[in-house]
């Protein structure tokens, strides 16, 4: 099982960089704003997890590091490259270094192809390899992917694959041109828990052979503390807190982390009524059942997202001045909050 | 009903094992079709029609220029449909007049889709002014009425032939069909594979008919169907109005014959009902076939 060192180099430098991204989608019945002046960065050879719930912009940020979509303000880079720039033509030579896992096996994969077509067209449009060329290379992809034996499975079609082994296909299609980075978009949350751990160790065995770097996105903390060596936390389209995995799971600071933190299913837990609060008493209040302080009104809260706190509405801790203004990051390299009442 | 091989009579127990199995192979496109009873009635029609067309002059009781028998008689046992007013056996032309009438419908069905998945698939797929403009010329296309357009072009055009009547056909239908298939590409468009397709470095030519058409291949299928009886119905319309050529035996103009002799005056009713029943025939086949896909490759509309 090795990989061929011509096609994989593991010299990889391109450092993917989002400065103040928003993205804002309108139509005439109103105006979203997805993302809000998203900055972070991937390190070469680094995974990156984007944790947050359905609907905190994950996805529309995968779109646009992938050139799907262009953002609205802010600029990406991946290396040499100023993705928010490219045009479409560009975009396809892009996409050689910048490939996509996505959530659902069925549906990513096209049911006429064969494995082997699946991961030759890559190699042949990317690499520009000669068809005898790409299909040996195709097959060592399969041999590090594990789809073997790779005779056998060469010439099957996708509804002959189990969940996992379509979606070992879909990684080796997206490792095949060698790219410097991988959006996977929840690559496993989709299969069976029995074998998500595996999918998540080949992406990982696969970022330290290739060198290539990883932005995984995914709603689970828990699947990001596996493999991922920073995290972003991303709630309605703001980042809350973000830094080193284990600073940042460890010494949760911001309400929201440490509610996805709890949301963690736990089976050694002692079995109790209700989930721990933040200040650890029994249970956690529904928002409007918090006792309003002086200023601060449920409709305050509800509309603070324009300029307040975007978590506003469902925080615990919630004080006047989260109604007034946005908490911006604030930290260390390793550890950042954006809360008004906590600092790391 | 009949007993068929391949459904059995009782409907077996789904078990785990048997859904893997359909899982690991799906069954034949053309097995399933067959195994709807709307389509096997269709295809059988169709077959039907197609060996006329092909066996039909081995099988005729007479020659098609033979026109030495008595005018305008009604069905004997000499001339099962009659004889018409200029001396020709009904049954004969009826013979001959399928191949026509399929050929047309075949070729300007299939040019039809052609043209439709065309435009459809172009403006579907890269949406944007490409789509606002192409829908703009298919909804004016849609709205405007088919048959005085295809009279109005049709008296215009200087010969009167088999290709004429193909080619005004063609000009005229393929908004339709346009339109359908734009829709379905412009939701294919969305699915992860298409997205997939694009990551993997492939040109949009390549993308609509190599990872796209296949998976909508039924749907392709069904259109070009209803494109034949559409073309069928309007070649027959067409050649009835005297706006075909008179000259050609087909079921359209031996029913503008019989019109302009009065046939039903003089109590010829084989020679109007004989061409209107094959032309109804046709067009029900085609249209049964298409149940069939649209059940097949549709799962809600299952029967049973």
């Amino acid at each position: 099982m090795k990989l061929d060192e011509q096609t994989f180099s593991s010299h990889k430098t391109a450092m993917l960089t989002l400065k103040e991204v928003t993205k804002v989608f309108k139509n005439r019945a109103r105006t979203t704003v997805a993302l809000h002046r998203v900055t972070f960065t991937v390190a070469p050879g680094r995974i990156v997890a984007l944790v947050g719930e359905s609907g905190s912009g994950k996805t529309t940020l995968a779109r646009i590091v992938t050139g799907i979509e262009k953002p609205t303000e802010g600029s990406v880079t991946l290396g040499e490259w100023q993705v928010d720039r490219l045009r479409s033509s560009q975009l396809r030579v892009y996409r050689r270094y910048v490939q996509m896992v996505f959530q659902d096996p069925f549906s990513s994969l096209n049911p006429h192809n064969t494995v082997l077509q699946t991961i030759v067209r890559p190699l042949m449009n990317h690499l520009h390899l000669n068809v005898k060329q790409a299909r040996l290379q195709a097959l060592e992809i399969m041999n590090t992917v594990r789809l073997t034996p790779t005779d056998q499975f060469a010439h099957k079609k996708p509804h002959q694959l189990s969940g996992g082994q379509r979606q070992r296909l879909v990684i080796a299609r997206a490792i095949a041109p060698n790219p410097e980075l991988i959006v996977a978009d929840e690559p496993v949350s989709m299969l069976d828990v029995s074998i998500r751990a595996d999918i998540l160790e080949l992406i990982d065995q696969l970022r330290k052979r290739t060198g290539m770097s990883v932005l995984y996105i995914t709603h689970d903390l828990y699947s990001a503390r596996a493999m991922a060596d920073e995290v972003v936390v991303l709630y309605k389209g703001h980042v809350v807190e973000r830094g080193n995995i284990e600073e940042v799971i460890s010494h949760a600071q911001h309400p929201y982390t440490q509610l996805l933190l709890q949301a963690i299913p736990n089976p050694w837990k002692k079995r109790q009524p209700t989930a721990h609060r933040v200040d650890g008493s029994e249970s956690a209040p529904h928002f409007a059942e918090i006792p309003a302080k002086d200023e601060i009104t449920l409709y305050g809260r509800l509309h603070a997202g324009d300029k307040g706190c975007p978590f506003a509405a469902r925080c615990e801790l919630v004080s006047g001045e989260c109604l007034q203004a946005k908490p911006s990051l604030k930290g260390t390299e390793v550890h950042q909050v954006s809360c008004w009442n906590r600092q790391v | 009903m009949l007993w068929n091989p391949l459904k059995p009579s009782v409907t077996p127990i789904r078990l785990q094992s048997d859904r893997e199995d359909t899982l690991r192979k799906p069954p034949n496109f053309f097995v399933l079709l067959w195994s709807n009873r709307k389509a096997r009635i269709g295809i059988t029609m169709l077959f039907f029609f197609f060996a006329m067309a092909v066996f039909g002059p081995l099988v005729a009781p007479y020659s098609l220029s033979d026109t030495d028998f008595a005018t305008s008689q009604p069905p004997t046992l000499a001339h099962w449909l009659g004889t018409t007013q200029s001396g020709q056996d009904v049954l004969t032309q009826l013979l001959y007049g399928a191949r026509v009438s399929l050929f047309v419908g075949f070729v300007a069905g299939a040019l039809v889709i052609v043209i439709a998945m065309f435009i459809g698939f172009v403006a579907g797929y890269f949406r944007g002014w490409v789509d606002d403009l192409l829908s703009l010329l298919m909804n004016i296309v849609l709205v405007l009425p088919g048959l005085p357009l295809m009279i109005l072009i049709a008296a215009y055009i200087p010969s009167h032939g088999i290709g004429e009547i193909i080619l005004v056909m063609s000009i005229t239908g393929w908004a339709f069909g346009g339109r359908t298939l734009r829709a379905q590409m412009f939701t294919m468009v969305q699915q992860d594979y298409v997205i997939a397709a694009k990551f993997a470095g492939e040109k949009s030519l390549w993308i609509i008919f190599r990872e796209i058409v296949p998976n909508m291949l039924s749907y392709i299928i069904a259109n070009f169907f209803g494109a034949v009886i559409g073309a069928v119905l309007a070649e027959a319309g067409l050649e009835f109005l005297g706006l075909g050529n008179p000259s050609i035996t087909s079921w359209g103009t031996m029913i503008y014959w019989a019109q302009s002799s009065d046939a039903m005056l003089s109590g010829q009713w084989a020679w109007i009902l004989a061409p209107g029943l094959c032309i109804a025939g046709l067009a029900a086949s085609l249209t049964f076939i298409n149940f069939g896909i649209d059940a097949v490759a549709n799962p809600r509309l299952q029967e049973e």
